[in-house]
Order: structure tokens, then sequence, then C-alpha cells
């Protein structure tokens, strides 16, 4: 029959088998699922398009303001195709990113989330660097939005709660970088992810219907 | 003044040395358990995107297969290391895994890439490239010193061999 030690040798292996999947599902095991939905006016795009792609984004962050002209290219290019929603997920290191999505959601409020959204990330490098604060009323108002609705919608924690739950979705979905897509649920860290192999998954897609 | 028996000194400095051995062999187990299993747990991508900034694997199939597996190695080895099982093999490949880490980050900082984060401990821990390539010095020396006398003490490898794993 088998010799002891052999035996204890497979005994040994199942053991450290056993201990490594057990370890890395218990940790999988907190992956929740998320919403992928969003107020309609983060959202653009047909309603029944084939192709949903979800943005997680931080106003903060450099790798994000890149990723705004792509993101908006694929979408022109894939027109009645495609759903674009965006989410917030302003990250711990960048301790503007929560204050400007706060204001995006002002902005969205009155209609003009979009735009806010493009001209948050096109200045990003003035308001990122002004260590007293971005003055998000001047960019309000160069939107001419209404000032008295988003000066009140600033300290509305209803606007502030669209924020946490979007950043609950991320945690739960294992957001760890922005930007981060997810395109019919599969993820595309980064811009050239998203041109590059995103592209290719969204024709794989569309050739399947 | 009396003066110890060079033979009793050098039974003293053995038993030291393993006792070493199994420090260094547990210490390096956990943390290639816990840097691997925040990395194995996560989706893969993510895994993928931080090798994808070192630059140094042009495929993206490979980079996808490598975030896959890479972190299992680790949570295996690191296991291995904190039973005591395969001592000397699982020692030899994270001390590998610690080199070649290293080496990936004196390379990007040779070519001047800016890592915002080492992938090292999936997330939560960012150390700074500097304090990646001291903490992957440490480990190699861990790994050195797990190899040399690390299946001595309290290990499944001794369990193996002769039904007990001697303390």
């Amino acid at each position: 029959m088998f010799q002891p030690s052999l035996v204890r040798r497979l005994c040994a292996t199942i053991v450290i088998l056993a201990a490594s999947a057990t370890s890395v599902l218990t940790v999988r095991g907190h992956q929740k699922p998320y919403a992928p939905d969003a107020p309609a006016y983060r959202q653009k795009g047909a309603a029944d398009a084939s192709i949903i792609i979800v943005e997680f984004s931080d106003f903060q962050c450099p790798a994000c303001r890149y990723a705004v002209g792509p993101a908006k290219n694929l979408v022109a290019l894939y027109g009645k195709d495609v759903r674009f929603i965006f989410k917030h997920f302003p990250l711990i290191q960048h301790p503007l990113a929560k204050g400007a999505a706060i204001a995006a959601e002002c902005a969205g409020r009155q209609g003009r989330f979009w735009d806010f959204h493009d001209l948050i990330y096109e200045k990003q490098e003035a308001w990122t660097k002004d260590t007293g604060g971005m003055n998000l009323q001047d960019y309000a108002k160069s939107l001419n939005l209404d000032l008295a609705a988003f000066s009140a919608c600033l300290k509305d924690p209803a606007a502030a709660a669209l924020v946490d739950q979007d950043l609950k979705d991320g945690n739960d979905h294992w957001i760890l970088s922005t930007p981060t897509f997810f395109i019919n649920g599969k993820r595309f860290i980064g811009s050239p992810n998203l041109t590059g192999p995103g592209v290719i998954w969204i024709d794989k897609i569309l050739k399947k219907n | 003044m009396d003066r110890q028996d060079p033979k009793e000194e050098l039974i003293l400095a053995r038993r030291a040395d393993s006792w070493l051995g199994l420090a260094a062999r547990v210490l390096l187990g956990l943390v290639f358990v816990v840097s691997g299993t925040l990395k194995a747990a996560a989706p893969a991508e993510e895994f993928a995107w931080v090798i994808e900034n070192y630059h140094l694997v042009a495929s993206h199939d490979l980079i996808l297969i490598m975030a896959t597996f890479l972190p299992w190695l680790e949570v295996v080895c690191g296991f291995a290391l904190v039973f005591g099982f395969l001592t000397r093999a699982s020692a030899a490949v994270v001390g590998g895994m610690a080199l070649t880490f290293a080496a990936a980050i004196i390379a990007t900082k040779i070519k001047g890439i800016k890592l915002v984060n080492c992938g090292c401990f999936g997330f939560g821990f960012h150390p700074s490239p500097t304090q990646e390539l001291g903490l992957n010095a440490l480990w190699a020396l861990c790994a050195f010193q797990a190899w040399r006398r690390g299946r001595e003490r309290f290990s499944l490898d001794n369990w193996c061999d002769s039904g007990y794993p001697h303390g």
C-alpha cells in the first residue's frame, strides 16, 4: 500500500490548497452586485441600446480627464447602440473630488450635468491646484446655472447621498482604480483599455446581436 | 572567567539560527498570503492594470493570464511557507518573486515611469517604489533564511518525513 510519508504529503498538499482557496473565497465573498443605474441626467444614449457602458470616475483624477475624449468618441461612433452611464467614485487620496461630484450632481438637477462634467475636467489643473478651495460657484455661474438653487443644493444631504451611493456601489464591485468602465458588465480600466480591448468587446457583442 | 564550551556555543548558535529560520518562514508566508489573497480575490483586470503600468509586458492577453495566476501562486507559496511544506522550493519561488518585483520597480525607475500603485498589496496599502524596494530586499533575505533553516522547526516537511513536526 501507500507509504506513510506519501500519505502525509498528500494530506499536507490538501491542507495548503484548501487554506489558499478558503482565504481567497472568503475575501471574494465581500464582493456584492452593484446597481448600474444612475439619475437620468447622468445617462446619455438610447434607452434600449444593446451596449451599456458604465463609467466610475473621479473629477480630480488626471487619468479620468484623459478618458473624457475617448469615451465621447466611442459614444459618437456607436450612436444608438450605446447608452453611457456616469457614476461617481471620488478616491480617498483626492480630497476635492467628492465636493466636485456633489457640485456636478447639483448641476445635474438643473439639467446641466454633462456641461459641468466637461467644464470641471477641462479646468481640472486649475481647481485642483487652488489651495484656497475650488470656486465651484464660478463654474456654475459660467454655465448660467441658478446660483441660489446651486448653493442650496451643495448643502443638501440628498446630493451627497447620491455620491455616497455610487461610492458604495463601486466599493461593492471592487473598484480600485479610476476610470473603470463596465461594458455590458465586463471591466475595462483606463482609457487605453476602453478604446482597445473595449472596442473589440463592443464589436463582438454587436456581431452576436 | 568562565568560558562556554565551544561545542555548546555552536549548538546554541545553530538553535538560534533555526528559530530565525522559523520566524523568517512564517513572516514571509503571512506577507505573501495577505498580498496574494487581496489580489486574487479582486477582479483580475485590477491587477492587470497595475502590471500594464510597468510597461514590461506588451501582450494584453499575457498580462491578464499573469494577473490571474500570479496572486494564486503567492497565496499557495505563502501558505506552504506558513505551514513549512516544500519549504525550500516555496522559499525559492517567493524569493525569486521578490527579486523579480524589485527588478521591475528598478526598471520603471530607469525608464522614468511614475508608478501610482506598485500593486504589491492589491488595495489599501500602497508603499512608494523606494519603500517597496526595501521591502522586497527584506523579503528576499527572509526567503534565504527560510530556505536555509526554515524546515527545521514546526514544519509539515518534518511531519511528512518523520511523522512529527519537531519544535
